[in-house]
């Protein structure tokens, strides 16, 4: 998608600021943000800064007294921060940061190496949710994946972008 | 001593100076680092370092604590160890190969933090290195695994992969035109990353540029590693016809001249003009207009950190490093 400061630039940034209750989102480019004080590399998306408070807007509100067995913390204490407190904190809280996780990453497949060192993905545990598209099965976007590559390869930036928005759309299973 | 990777020239060497991969990892079983006391990290880095001394035997483990500031700080300097771990935290510890390709921080940010680097592009041979270690221990360790989000990070941008695969790039005529910039915003878009590298001051001085994958769900590690090899030989593509064309003016080769004069007759140099000249001076020498081995210029981008120079030449304020940064350079040009 376009910027929304700018409205010429692709934006590459995502930024979700919540000042007295009121929250304000917005796509911006690197250019912008910059401007905005965001205080980023040229380009450099950094998450990591914006963490704290695209957390604080999850959509599914935390329920109070619920805490991590493993290691005590709470949802809240984790938006705080923007820090998971331990693996199981995933396991705790996964319905609270599966929405986040999905808006900082796109998508929410895991389609990397397991510890054992087979491909992960093969046998998954877990039905497929909403968000995740079935595993295994050849889907439309893995076809589109390919054309990804084949755009990068050929320098075709704009339609690469296209491309890997497509794909995760196609991914949440909108 | 024999030379470090860092003094060697590996493939695409005058564009690509070194491929690093990281991988984060952590235990199942106890608390992040966010919610351990100096304890709770002695007691984690304790069980990591019998992982890795099983796995790594030559490899040397030793307490941050244990090392002086200098020390640390050369480490950083030479990208070993991230620079907040240069603060030697208590309880973190630093497993440390002797060749300095494999170094894996315990305790940082997340339990783990491994890191394989190569000279020049190398991302295959990179990853294969990491790969195997990883494995390695995992047999050992309590992974943080997840099989819908992968390994499971202290930092949620991370989680996934949980790698970040970077190459080193030297983009002196690039950087002159502006193109660098342009390309940041393209390769934003692909999920990539570039960014100055190679110390703060010095960095944007020397023409040094990190490109590092930022997606870590979505794809495989073989996927991630295609996409960052396919957009570096574009880089390293135009930044060879960049060179080229910047060398026909004699306006631009009497600045790489000029550099090398000054380099080789200053009496004082400060890290990030000597990095500057140099930059302009790595640049002649990869285009044959310098009668210099572009491989010693880029030893010396390392050897001329602070930490680093004052480690080997026992200096002992800014202004004998200064001289001593001078007396390097001439006498190895
Ligand atoms: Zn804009
Ligand atoms: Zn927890």
């Amino acid at each position: 998608m376009l910027c929304e400061q700018c409205g010429k630039r692709e934006a590459t940034t995502f930024l979700s600021q919540r000042i007295n209750d009121d929250v304000t989102e917005k796509h911006l480019c690197a250019q912008c943000a910059a401007e905005a004080g965001l205080n980023l590399i040229p380009g450099g998306i950094s998450l990591a800064d914006l963490f704290g408070s695209v957390l604080a807007t999850g959509t599914v509100p935390p329920p109070k007294s619920k805490t991590c067995p493993q290691c005590g913390a709470t949802m809240s204490a984790i938006s705080k921060v923007g820090k998971v407190g331990c693996a199981e904190c995933y396991r705790t809280f996964r319905e609270e940061l599966l929405p986040s996780l999905q808006r900082m990453h796109g998508t929410v497949r895991y389609m990397g190496k397991a510890p054992c060192g087979a491909p992960a993905g093969a046998t998954p545990l877990e039905a497929p949710t909403g968000l995740n598209a079935p595993l295994g099965a050849p889907s439309p976007a893995s076809e589109k994946r390919e054309a990804l590559k084949q755009a990068i390869a050929e320098e075709r930036y704009e339609d690469a972008a296209m491309l890997r928005d497509e794909i995760r759309k196609l991914e949440e299973g909108v | 001593m024999s030379a470090k990777w860092y003094e060697t020239q590996g493939p695409e060497g005058d564009v690509v100076l070194s491929t690093r991969i990281r991988l984060a990892r952590n235990l199942s079983d106890i608390p992040f680092g966010v919610n351990l006391d100096a304890a709770g990290r002695r007691q984690a880095v304790n069980r990591c370092s019998k992982a890795f001394a099983q796995v790594l035997p030559e490899a040397k483990i030793t307490e941050m604590e244990a090392y002086s500031a200098t020390d640390a700080h050369s480490l950083a300097e030479k990208r070993l160890i991230s620079p907040e771990f240069a603060d030697r935290e208590p309880g973190t510890a630093l497993v440390l190969m002797p060749d300095e390709t494999v170094s894996v921080m315990l305790c940082e940010e997340d339990h783990i933090r491994l890191q394989v680097m190569q000279p020049g592009l190398d991302l295959e041979n990179t990853w294969k290195i990491a790969d195997m270690i990883d494995t390695a221990v995992a047999a050992k360790l309590p992974y943080a695994f997840d099989e819908q989000l992968g390994y499971l990070t202290q930092c949620p941008t991370n989680v996934g992969l949980a790698m970040r695969a970077s190459v080193m790039l030297h983009l002196p005529a690039l950087s002159q035109n502006g193109a660098v910039k342009r390309l940041t915003e393209n390769i934003g878009k692909l999920g990539m990353t570039l960014r100055g590298a190679f110390g703060e001051g010095s960095a944007a001085q020397a023409s040094m540029v990190q490109l590092s994958n930022q997606m870590t769900l979505g794809l495989s590690e073989s996927d991630a590693l295609q996409n960052l090899q396919t957009v570096t030989l574009q880089l390293v593509e135009q930044e060879r016809r960049a060179q080229a064309e910047e060398c026909r003016n004699s306006l631009f080769t009497d600045q790489i001249w000029r550099a090398y004069g000054i380099l080789k007759y200053a009496r004082r140099l400060e890290t990030a003009e000597a990095a500057k000249l140099l930059s302009l001076v790595r640049m002649g020498a990869c285009r044959g207009v310098l009668p210099v081995k572009t491989e010693t210029v880029t030893a010396l981008l390392t050897r001329i950190q602070p930490a680093v120079l004052e480690l080997a030449e026992h200096t002992h304020d800014a202004r004998e490093r200064d001289e001593k940064r001078a007396e390097l350079i001439r006498t190895t040009i």
